[in-house]
């Protein structure tokens, strides 16, 4: 989570270059947003996705790990990991998947909203991972957001991506092009934060 | 497609064969006929690798005509590995080839009495058995090579490794892909090790002058198709995550439901699971010239394989799927994908089970023989396997065997075969379906197919206790009937979701066949398969007790839902009440 008093190093990008980061959404991202509400108004208040997006391509949801069926009853509190992901292959995609015919062969591991009642409601952090497709169609809405990173986290990443030519131009603009010494400039925070906004 | 080829390696100075008519097994295909004749042929008792056992390799019921998705090759025998009945399935093109030249199987029988190893070519002209004593000590890549340079590129081929002739109880069979690469491999239960007793090094095959299989009403025949890959093109897991991602889209997911086992099943989720994800695989491929979206075999239009290639654009192995990066992965605790590809290509090349040989190597860091995560070292024990060393046949034989040998106690296998990539804590249905399986442990057992269209058991409610052994059970019925056709298993998800498909495969069955076929006759087929498979390993030995997982799965909880497998015994012995 972020730090209370932690000021995360900023860069803002091009709309246009959000889809580089597309794969930046499997490691977990952190983002400011209201919690207490219910993954779905989550992403349809505060993202902005349609309820018809996510009937028809959020079939796979995870809170904190567990198997969500029911979006609208799962409240997202803060400090919670929230995963997204298409349909999946497979037996075990077939159980995972959200109100699936299967979803007894995982009962032990479903969410369960125990006593029913409602999170508090307020500002905090969450981390969103987006999985296969959902990463290239949700990721660049969430980036206008803006989402946050360990620096040390995002260094690895740069540094084995094949993209990292793309990602340094995108968030080094002008003054940094060489991945590498973008890379040791993030070493050097290592302790901090990373935030990207597409605007 | 309406006869069967026998090849009696065992007869008299040199082996002799006879082609015969379908017979008795008329109407079956793939694993309905590979399970018929090892039931009906084999005694239940006998040794695996004796010449009693049988190995038939038979393509689906709809292989060798136009239908898409439909070249899955079944290879039957009683397995070695786990003692039972076995079918293995692979892709490639030999079940198309093997189709088109008319033969609903062959099958081995019988064993030389001479230490050669021989070759069989099979054309329009027929069939020729020879001793090629060359191949011996030859990877596939190596043997396979040497046919196409002597007969031309358009030859299909089913071969082995050194494994598969060490008769290694990990070993594979491996077929030919559209590249005329051996990397699609019937893997599991060592089908490799009984064509090796046999003496067979490679089965060549050319389809050359022979013509796409005819449906008895071309029209009927030609609609169905259309509408099946057009519920396949619509469908988001077979028209985008799978040709997106291949299988190993499921990396990231498995290890989010704390279901990826990770360090020999000791935890649930691994910390280098985005580094070995679909994900991270397929931008890697787009990148080094690879190729992300990709079929085995002509006519499959989901395409989940890929080619996977190393930084400086070079060739590595096929995308390796999700069980083999899993089984070298999380399993083994290394979160390296260009070694794990590396790792494919070299048990490919072996010809070996990638998910048997991966949990081997697992159990081996378990036992402190190497560290986990150190890819090398992991690299060096399959050379062992691939020179024949001791402790390569140790590995080579499988994780039930490296368990044992190793003195260790936790031991991921169900009837001698090894678990494959999913929790079976985490996700208890597919724990019930492993446990009861007449595979052993076997993720496409009971596959997520149409059950619901297929009313297979009438309703069941997800939300009842039982609904887990019961849907496992509907699931394994459906699974065998689908592995009958041909179809390769992934057209699943369409044929659950899209009422449609599943009604369109019908009837490709009924305007090739020129025959009625219902649901109602899918299910009785299903379930006759799986009672022949049962029949024949309770002759062989197995009791209920075999329908059960290692005790660690009860005893430890797995984090980080710290959940155990406690489905009660007496459920798991209502699996087969049908
Ligand atoms: S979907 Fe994958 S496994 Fe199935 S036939 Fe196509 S490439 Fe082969």
């Amino acid at each position: 989570m972020l730090g209370p008093h932690a000021k995360p190093l900023r860069f803002e990008i091009n709309e246009e270059e959000a889809q580089h980061f597309a794969l930046l959404f499997q490691h977990g991202v952190f983002i400011r947003c209201t919690t207490g509400v219910t993954i779905e108004e989550l992403l349809v208040a505060h993202f902005g996705f349609t309820r018809d997006y996510l009937e028809k391509r959020l079939t796979t949801v995870f809170l904190d790990g567990a198997p969500v069926d029911d979006i609208s009853e799962a409240p997202v509190g803060d400090g919670m990991a929230l995963a997204l992901s298409s349909s999946m292959p497979g037996l075990a995609g077939a159980t995972l998947r959200r109100k699936g015919t299967l979803s007894s062969m995982r009962r032990s591991i479903t969410y369960h909203h125990e006593d029913g009642r409602p999170a508090p409601v307020h500002a905090g952090h969450i981390t969103i991972k987006l999985f296969n497709i959902l990463a290239q169609e949700m990721g660049p809405i969430l980036m206008k957001h803006g989402i946050c990173i360990d620096a040390l986290k995002l260094a690895e990443f740069i540094r084995l991506s094949p993209q990292k030519v793309q990602l340094v131009s995108a968030m080094g603009k002008n003054t940094i092009k060489d991945p590498e010494e973008f890379i040791r400039m993030l070493e050097q925070h290592a302790s901090r934060k990373v935030e990207i906004v597409a605007g | 497609m309406e006869k069967i080829l026998r090849i009696n390696m065992g007869a008299g100075e040199s082996p002799t064969f006879q082609v015969s008519p379908l017979g008795e097994f008329a109407g079956l295909g793939g694993r309905g006929l590979t399970s018929a004749v090892i039931a009906a042929e084999v005694p239940p008792t006998c040794h695996p690798l004796s010449a009693e056992n049988k190995l038939v390799i038979a393509p689906g019921l709809l292989s060798g005509t136009m239908a898409a998705m439909s070249g899955r090759l079944s290879i039957g025998c009683k397995s070695p590995l786990t003692g039972g009945i076995k079918e293995s399935n692979a892709g490639g093109q030999p079940a198309q080839v093997l189709a088109r030249l008319g033969y609903a199987a062959v099958v081995l029988e019988g064993k030389p009495k001479r230490d050669d190893l021989f070759r069989i070519i099979i054309n329009k002209d027929g069939v020729k058995i020879e001793v090629d004593n060359s191949l011996k000590g030859l990877g596939n890549y190596a043997a396979v090579e040497r046919m196409r340079k002597e007969f031309g590129d358009h030859i299909v081929c089913i071969s082995i490794g050194q494994a598969g002739e060490m008769r290694l109880t990990a070993s594979s069979i491996a077929c030919t892909d559209m590249e005329g690469r051996p990397a699609r491999h019937a893997g599991r239960g060592g089908p490799g090790a009984v064509m090796g007793s046999k003496c067979v090094k490679m089965i060549v095959l050319d389809d050359t002058g022979m013509s796409t299989r005819q449906p008895r009403d071309p029209e009927k025949f030609r609609a169905a198709n259309k509408i099946f890959i057009e519920g396949l093109r619509k469908h988001a897991v077979t028209g985008e995550a799978l040709p997106a991602y291949g299988t190993n889209v499921l990396t990231n997911i498995l290890n989010e439901a704390g279901g990826y086992p990770t360090y020999n099943f000791k935890e649930g989720r691994f910390a280098g699971a985005s580094k070995i994800s679909g994900e991270t695989m397929a931008s890697l491929e787009a990148a080094r010239g690879g190729m992300a979206t990709h079929g085995c075999h002509r006519g499959c239009v989901i395409r989940c394989s890929g080619i996977y290639n190393d930084k400086d654009g070079h060739f590595v192995s096929k995308q390796p799927e999700y069980e083999t990066v899993w089984s070298h992965g999380g399993h083994c605790g290394i979160d390296d994908i260009d070694k794990i590809a590396r790792m494919d290509f070299i048990e490919d090349d072996i010809g070996l089970d990638t998910i048997e040989t991966g949990v081997a190597l697992g159990l081996a860091m378990e036992a402190g023989l190497v560290k986990y995560g150190d890819a090398d070292a992991a690299i060096d024990l399959l050379k062992e396997i691939e020179k024949g060393t001791p402790l390569g046949r140790i590995i080579g034989s499988g994780a039930a065997v490296t368990g044992r040998v190793f003195g260790l106690d936790r031991v991921p296998v169900v009837k001698g075969q090894a678990i494959p990539a999913y929790d079976p804590r985490a996700v208890k249905g597919l724990g019930v379906t492993y446990a009861t399986s007449t595979m052993g442990a076997d993720h496409t057992a009971g596959y997520a197919t149409a059950t619901n269209i297929l009313k297979v058991g009438g309703f069941v409610d997800p939300l009842k206790p039982e609904g887990q052994v019961e849907l496992s059970r509907n699931l394994q019925i459906a699974t065998a009937a689908i592995d009958s056709t041909g179809m390769c298993v992934f057209v699943a998800f369409a044929l659950m979701d899209i009422p449609e498909t599943f009604t369109a495969l019908i009837d490709m069955l009924n305007s090739l066949y020129g025959i009625d076929l219902t649901p109602d006759n899918v299910v009785e087929l299903g379930q006759k398969i799986l009672k022949i498979e049962r029949d024949f390993n309770a002759k062989a030995g197995f009791t209920k007790e075999h329908d059960r997982l290692p005790a660690f799965f009860k005893a430890q909880a797995v984090p980080p839902h710290n959940v155990t497998f406690d489905v009660p015994d007496e459920e798991l012995d209502k699996v087969f009440n049908f």
